[in-house]
């Protein structure tokens, strides 16, 4: 190793150079990904559009047992009267396009990207 | 070592590339104008990003009808001296005014930049309205047949020579409102191409202008969903090097009865035009498309998409119905 083109610790600094550069990689894309619109559909019909920058809880007037939180940018079904609480378990989403979903309920929760630069 | 700074050295200069930066600016042309551009630093971003706020500022005041600014002769100026003296202006001024009289003969008169008398009324009612609700109220007819007595075009009289304007009936005023932020983004592209900016979006509150390169090949736009400050939009346009605007019925206005009074006024009715909800136009000059995307709401469907087949502009259409037609005419 010793004669060859890269030394040892060459090889360890353009290692760790490209680590850091894959993790700010990753915390760029992590954070360019993350929406700040949540929209609530009833029956396919958006009820409601939350800001995800405003931690705040929310209950459509047509289904007062559903609460929705807002915290740190995530949103989550916090509670349902559903049977199955599929909606409940799928947690927090804070991403564009996930959805989280209530079946029983008719209910979609999902973030919305603005994949446009600018709006007019 | 020396090899390992070779190395550092080729990832620095291959790592840091421009990025984006964006700023918003809520001062001029009362509107809210967001600006993007790809810089190599923050700095850079910053001086360039105060240079154009500066040079829009300039603009923003050149063209006000409200306001007198000390050592500034703006249309204000023109406007209070209208039957008494012509006004020496400076050159982006006279040139307005210039392009705003052209463009009188352009569009069949629909555009008249010597409305301003019946886009007073209009104005008032409008403040009152927003001020309090309650005493909204709609002119009459036949104060606004008397305003627009006093429209004629003919009463802006320029001359090259001394830059200056002079408006021969007193009750006649100027309001360059349908070209002014055109005018003023497509300076703000000439400002960034000479500062070297390659790749740069700004929205002009509706005048939208971009410039693009090898890295920002495109901007997305998205035409806003007919809603006053709604981030929804209804179609999407990649532009390149382009101008986008809208005109739209949410932009100023307000209620009566339920209704709402917004503030592109058909000279053939003296009223807010009520055939489309928003139109939209894709051009290489801001300025044309800020005319042609008020023209084009003013006009039907059927004849605005003949107009802008002609000139080759892609248009969207947004009507009552929120329905969204798009030509997707290319050229131009």
């Amino acid at each position: 190793m010793n004669n060859s083109f890269f030394k040892v610790r060459d090889i360890i600094i353009i290692a760790a150079i490209l680590a850091a550069a894959f993790i700010l990689y990753i915390g760029i894309e992590y954070t360019s990904r993350q929406g700040y619109t949540a929209e609530i559909l009833l029956n396919n019909e958006v009820i409601k559009t939350l800001d995800l920058r405003e931690d705040t809880l929310y209950s459509p007037e047509e289904l007062p047992h559903v609460v929705f939180e807002v915290k740190e940018g995530s949103v989550r079904f916090m509670e349902s009267d559903c049977p199955d609480k599929i909606c409940v378990n799928t947690g927090y989403i804070n991403k564009r396009g996930q959805t989280a979903v209530c079946l029983p309920n008719r209910l979609v929760l999902r973030i919305r990207g603005n994949d446009v630069d600018t709006v007019l | 070592m020396k090899r390992i700074m070779l190395i550092i050295f080729i990832i620095l200069l291959t790592g840091c590339g421009k990025a984006e930066y964006n700023t918003q600016y809520l001062d001029v042309f009362d509107t809210y104008t967001t600006f993007q551009a790809y810089c190599s630093s923050q700095q850079e971003f910053d001086e360039i990003s105060q240079g154009l706020h500066s040079e829009m500022t300039r603009l923003n005041k050149l063209f006000d009808i409200y306001n007198d600014y000390e050592g500034i002769s703006n249309l204000k100026a023109i406007n209070d001296n209208a039957g008494k003296k012509p006004v020496s202006v400076d050159k982006d001024l006279y040139e307005l005014i210039k392009a705003g009289v052209n463009a009188y003969d352009e569009t069949d008169g629909y555009i008249n930049i010597a409305m301003g008398s019946v886009l007073k009324v209009w104005h008032n009612y409008r403040e009152e309205a927003l001020a309090s609700p309650e005493k909204a109220a709609v002119p009459s007819y036949d104060e606004l047949s008397e305003a627009a007595r006093h429209t004629d075009i003919g009463s802006i009289i320029l001359d090259d020579d001394t830059m200056s304007v002079y408006i021969s009936d007193k009750y006649t005023s100027i309001d360059p409102g349908a070209i002014a932020k055109g005018y003023a983004a497509d300076r703000a592209r000439e400002y960034l191409e000479n500062k070297g900016v390659t790749a740069a979006l700004l929205n002009l509150g509706g005048n939208v202008i971009c410039l693009n390169d090898d890295s920002k090949p495109l901007w997305k736009i998205g035409v806003q969903k007919p809603e006053e400050g709604s981030s929804e939009y209804v179609y999407k346009l990649d532009l390149n090097n382009k101008s986008a605007v809208s005109s739209g019925n949410y932009q100023r206005y307000y209620m009566y009865n339920g209704k709402v009074y917004h503030h592109i006024i058909d000279k053939n009715t003296l009223m807010p035009a009520d055939n489309n909800k928003s139109v939209t136009i894709v051009s290489n000059s801001s300025l044309e498309g800020d005319i042609y995307s008020t023209y084009l709401f003013i006009l039907p469907y059927s004849e605005g998409s003949k107009i802008a087949e002609e000139k080759g502009f892609e248009a969207v259409w947004v009507d009552n119905e929120d329905k969204v037609t798009a030509n997707v005419a290319q050229g131009k």
